[in-house]
C-alpha cells in the first residue's frame, strides 16, 4: 500500500518537474480519431518543428518515407532530401540554362520531382526531374509557357496525375493532366472567383490523390487564410475553397499530407507542420 | 529508487515527445549573460498562441500587442509565456491607435499612439489598468522607434531612426537629454530595420538590421556601442532578451516564439 501512495505521489510530481504550466494546450497522444479529409478542416494551434535547418517548399513522398526541401546556407540554395522529418541532406541536381535556384515538389512516389527554376520565364521554368543514382537528373520541361510570378504545385499520384499551375498576372490557375505518361496537357482552367481568392501569388498543392488542394488565398474583403479545396472525384472541377481553420495566415508553401492529417508549411526560416484536431 | 525511476516515466506519462517544442520552467540554463555574442539552439519554442507582436516583459509578467492589423490590435498581457488578456488601457490622443508597447524594467509601459498623422510615445503607468502619465519628449516618423529602456533611476533609452540611433538619458526626473547619436554603420549595418531594446543594466541591445537580427554589448553604460554581430536566429523585427540573456523572444506566424541558449 505505502509503495502505491508513492507511485501516485510521484506520477502527481511529474508536473512540478517539468514545469508542466507552461505546457497545458499540448496534450499527450491518446485514443484519438483517425485524420478526415472531410467537411471543414481544422488544426491544432502547437506547431510542431519539423527540421532545424533553413529550408522551405517542404514537400513529401510517404510511399517511400522521403522528403525534399530547397534550404539555404547563407546566400547559397541548394536542394536537399531526407526522411520524412529527419534530418535533410545536400542532394545532387542537375543545373540547367535556367539556372539554379531551384523550389521542389516532390510526386507522391517519390521518383520524380518538378522543380521551379525562380526567377526565370519561359519554358524552362517548371521541370520535371527523375531520381537517378548520380541525383535528380532534369527529364523535360512541362509544356506551359510561363510568367515570371508563377508558381507550379506538388502533382497527384500517377497514373492520370495532375498538377496545378498558378499564373496570378493572367488571374487563372491552370490545371494539367498526364496521359499518356510525360506528356501534359491542359485540363480546364480556373479564375479567382471560381476558388474565392482574389490573389494567386501562391502554389496550389494537390494531395497524392488529386482530391484536395491547399493554397493561400485573399477574400475580397482583404481576409488571408490558407485555403482547402477539395472534388469528389478528378473528373470535377475544384469549387471555391474553404479557409482552414487553426493554420497561420502567414505561411508559405502549405502542403497537405495524403490522409489531410498534416499541414507542412515554411515559417520562420524553419518547417513546420500543424496536426489536425483530434490528432 | 522508486521515485527516481517514476520521474524518468514521467515523459511517457505526458506524452512529451510530441511537446518538444515547449519546455517547462526550472531546467533552463542559469543567467549568463556576458560581452559575447550568445549562441540560442536553432528550435524555436512556442510561447504565446495569440497573433500577437512586440512581445516585452518584466517582473513575471509580458505584454504584447495581439490582433491580426493595427487597427484591431489590441495590448494584452499575462504572465511571461502565459497567456494574455487585453488590458484596460486608453489612448490619451483622440482615434489614436495604441501600438509597438514595451514593459520597462521598471514596470512601466511605453505605448506607441498614432494616428494617421502623428506618432508618439507615451508612458502609462499601473491604476487599475494603465492609466497615460506623459508623453516623452521626442518625434517620431512612421518608420522610427523607441526601444526598450534599462533600468532606473537614469534610464537609457535608444531611438532607431534609419540610418542613425540616438541614446537618451533619463536622469531619473524624467528628464531626458541625449547622450549620443550613432550612424547604423558603427554598429557594421546599413540601416536599423527595428526598435533597439537594451537589456535592464544597458550593457546589451538587441535589433534587426537588412536580412539580420543583431547583438551588440558594452562594458558600461558611459560608453558607446561599438559594433555588432548578427545572431543565428530567425528574422523578425521585435526580438526581446530575456534579463539573464537565456531567451530571445519573437513574433511569427501568428505567435510569439523564444530561442533558448
Amino acid at each position: 500500500m505505502k509503495q502505491a501512495l508513492a507511485i501516485v505521489g510521484a506520477l502527481v510530481g511529474c508536473n512540478q518537474v517539468y514545469g508542466l504550466e507552461a505546457v497545458l494546450l499540448v496534450d499527450a497522444p491518446g485514443p484519438d480519431a483517425a485524420p478526415s479529409c472531410a467537411g471543414t478542416l481544422a488544426y491544432r494551434q502547437e506547431l510542431q518543428q519539423v527540421i532545424l535547418q533553413a529550408c522551405e517548399h517542404y514537400t513529401s513522398a510517404a510511399d517511400i518515407d522521403r522528403a525534399l526541401a530547397s534550404c539555404n546556407r547563407g546566400a547559397r540554395r541548394y536542394i536537399a532530401e531526407g526522411p520524412i522529418d529527419g534530418v535533410l541532406q545536400e542532394v545532387a541536381v542537375e543545373v540547367t540554362a535556367a539556372g539554379a535556384a531551384l523550389l521542389t515538389r516532390l510526386a507522391p512516389e517519390g521518383d520524380r520531382a518538378i522543380i521551379h527554376h525562380l526567377g526565370t520565364s519561359g519554358t524552362d521554368k517548371f521541370s520535371v526531374y527523375r531520381r537517378e543514382p548520380a541525383g535528380w537528373m532534369r527529364a523535360y520541361a512541362l509544356p506551359a509557357v510561363v510568367d515570371y510570378d508563377d508558381s507550379i504545385g506538388t502533382p497527384s499520384r500517377r497514373p492520370n496525375a495532375r498538377v496545378l499551375h498558378a499564373r496570378p498576372n493572367a488571374g487563372l490557375v491552370d490545371e494539367y493532366v498526364e496521359e499518356p505518361a510525360d506528356t501534359w496537357r491542359w485540363l480546364r482552367s480556373y479564375t479567382t472567383t471560381e476558388l474565392g481568392t482574389i490573389s494567386l501569388y501562391t502554389q496550389f498543392n494537390l494531395t497524392p490523390d488529386g482530391l484536395h488542394v491547399v493554397y493561400q488565398g485573399f477574400l475580397f474583403d482583404g481576409t488571408l487564410a490558407i485555403y482547402h479545396g477539395q472534388r469528389a472525384s478528378l473528373d470535377e472541377p475544384f469549387g471555391r475553397g474553404v479557409a482552414i481553420a487553426g493554420i497561420p495566415r502567414t505561411v508559405h508553401d502549405a502542403f497537405m499530407t495524403h490522409d489531410c492529417g498534416r499541414i507542412y508549411f515554411s515559417g520562420l526560416s524553419s518547417v513546420f507542420y500543424a496536426r489536425q484536431v483530434g490528432q | 529508487m522508486w521515485l527516481f525511476l517514476l520521474a524518468c516515466s514521467c515523459n511517457e506519462v505526458h506524452g512529451l515527445a510530441t511537446t518538444q517544442l515547449v519546455d517547462g520552467r526550472g531546467i533552463d540554463a542559469p543567467a549568463r549573460c556576458s560581452m559575447d555574442t550568445p549562441v540560442f539552439a536553432p528550435n524555436v519554442r512556442e510561447s504565446v498562441f495569440r497573433p500577437c507582436t512586440d512581445y516585452t516583459f518584466a517582473g513575471g509578467m509580458a505584454i504584447a500587442a495581439c490582433g491580426i492589423t493595427i487597427t484591431t490590435s489590441r495590448i494584452a498581457e499575462g504572465p511571461i509565456d502565459g497567456p494574455l488578456a487585453d488590458v484596460a488601457i486608453m489612448p490619451s490622443v483622440p482615434d489614436a491607435v495604441l501600438s509597438e508597447p514595451r514593459l520597462t524594467p521598471d514596470d512601466d509601459l511605453l505605448v506607441t499612439q498614432r494616428t494617421s498623422s502623428t506618432k508618439r510615445v507615451s508612458v502609462y503607468r499601473r491604476a487599475n489598468g494603465w492609466v497615460w502619465d506623459r508623453d516623452l519628449p521626442f518625434t517620431f516618423a512612421t518608420l522610427e522607434y523607441a526601444g526598450v529602456p534599462s533600468r532606473g533611476p537614469q534610464r537609457h533609452l535608444m531611438i532607431t531612426r534609419s540610418s542613425m540611433v540616438e541614446e537618451f538619458l533619463d536622469d531619473g526626473n524624467n528628464n531626458w537629454s541625449l547622450a549620443r547619436t550613432q550612424p547604423a554603420s558603427v554598429f557594421g549595418v546599413e540601416n536599423f530595420g527595428s526598435p533597439m531594446h537594451l537589456s535592464a543594466d544597458g550593457l546589451r541591445a538587441v535589433f534587426s538590421a537588412g536580412s539580420s537580427v543583431q547583438y551588440a554589448a558594452r562594458p558600461s553604460v558611459d560608453v558607446p556601442f561599438a559594433g555588432s554581430s548578427p545572431l543565428e536566429v530567425p528574422l523578425a523585427r521585435d526580438m526581446f532578451l530575456s534579463e539573464d540573456c537565456s531567451r530571445l523572444y519573437f513574433s511569427g506566424l501568428e505567435r510569439i516564439f523564444y530561442v533558448q541558449r
